[in-house]
């Protein structure tokens, strides 16, 4: 069990105490109650594998829960994306990905932390409720995996480690230092080649660049290119849409 | 619906998954507080975005491609109609664009050195792009795509 004591009301948690790493990952067991989200804590579990950690029961919601040394809690992930972001990060490591990252990567945990941290800046520039919420909402997974299958999707556009499909073998993330997770970074810094899926934030300027960054990569692409774009229509006419616009302003390539 | 706008040759509209029918994946991570995001109100349209290269890639890859992702993803409305070999007509004035220019300049997005997805899970192990042999794909036809 873990050191230190156990949350006893909700978030933030309790001061945790730790040595060596900065940051320590503690799974903890949340209880929905009716109405708004009322939260339970049980006491949590110090672990480095949250695979012997999960727990999983009716009426409960077992979530990562990532506290700062000040016993704040900074984030929450589902207990699988720790397990994912964890190998995604060992992959990188060994690959050299973290060789020319500054300042260099102390540990899997201060990565951890950074990673909430940007997501919670990204989404912050944003006033607008609908654009905010679009940060979290991510592509069942059946989507892409039957672009995957079919469509030889092997690139993930415009995503994040904190929501991309493990299953992918590439993806690309907005913040240079995500490569710590295996990312490539800037997905507007190259042309898109092979075979993509894209499903921006729902931010007009950003869904229009993507669609023109998809139209003029295919225009100028020697390679196989197809991108496959997952785009909201909010009025009954797509034509309103300025990406479809887009499309009409260049029918042919 | 008019969909000619994006049903096009470069932009092809291939569906559509009405708002009812849209459910977004569990959310996969949080701040502080456990928050769903509010109650979705719109489609989400799927935009195929391609060269000439590409498609026909896809057309020899697969023979009938929507009809295989409606199987997967059957809440979405797919415009079940072939898609075709011919080759992209180049209109005028897309050639001089300035921005097209400037964009001709960027590196292909090629990955950086990985050791690629967790292959013990990935449907499709490919960190090399993806040889269709374009030379033996049939040429101004349709398939059945």
């Amino acid at each position: 069990m873990a050191g230190g004591h156990a949350p006893q009301n909700g978030w933030p948690c309790k001061l945790v105490r730790s040595t060596g790493f900065p940051y320590r990952i503690f799974i903890l067991t949340v209880l929905y109650g009716f109405g708004p989200y009322r939260t339970v804590t049980v006491p949590y579990m110090r672990s480095e594998n949250v695979d012997t950690a999960y727990k999983h029961s009716t009426g409960t919601d077992t979530v990562a829960c990532i506290y700062n040394v000040d016993g704040n809690c900074k984030g929450m992930l589902t207990p699988e994306r720790p397990n994912i972001l964890r190998k995604a990060f060992d992959r990188a490591k060994r690959s050299g990905l973290h060789d020319h990252v500054q300042p260099p990567s102390i540990s899997f945990a201060s990565e951890l932390v950074g990673l909430i941290a940007r997501k919670d800046i990204s989404a912050s520039k944003h006033t607008n409720k609908k654009i905010k919420d679009s940060f979290a909402r991510i592509l069942p997974s059946h989507i892409t995996t039957a672009f995957q299958k079919w469509a030889l999707v092997t690139k993930e556009k415009m995503a994040s480690p904190l929501d991309y499909d493990p299953k992918s073998p590439h993806y690309w993330s907005e913040h240079p230092r995500e490569k710590v997770f295996g990312a490539n970074t800037n997905a507007f810094s190259t042309r898109l080649s092979g075979f993509s899926i894209c499903h921006p934030i729902h931010h007009e300027n950003t869904m229009l660049l993507a669609t023109r960054h998809a139209i003029y990569s295919a225009a100028v692409s020697t390679e196989d290119t197809a991108t496959f774009m997952l785009l909201p229509s909010w009025n009954k006419k797509m034509t309103t849409n300025p990406y479809a616009s887009l499309c009409r302003k260049y029918p042919r390539v | 619906m008019h969909h000619s706008a994006a049903n096009t040759h470069v932009c092809k509209f291939l569906g559509t998954i009405p708002s009812n029918q849209l459910q977004y994946a569990k959310v996969p991570f949080w701040n502080n507080i456990q928050i769903p995001p509010s109650k979705h109100s719109w489609r989400l349209q799927i935009i195929a975005i391609w060269n000439t290269k590409g498609r026909i890639c896809l057309n020899a890859h697969i023979k009938d491609l929507l009809k295989e992702l409606a199987k997967e993803i059957p809440e979405a409305k797919w415009e079940l109609q072939n898609i075709h070999n011919h080759p992209y007509q180049t209109a005028l004035g897309f050639g001089q664009h300035s921005g097209l220019n400037k964009f001709n300049k960027l590196p292909n997005d090629h990955p950086q050195a990985s050791e690629g997805p967790d292959k013990t899970s990935a449907l499709i192990s490919t960190d090399q792009p993806h040889n269709c042999n374009i030379d033996k794909a049939p040429q101004n036809s349709s398939s059945q795509i």
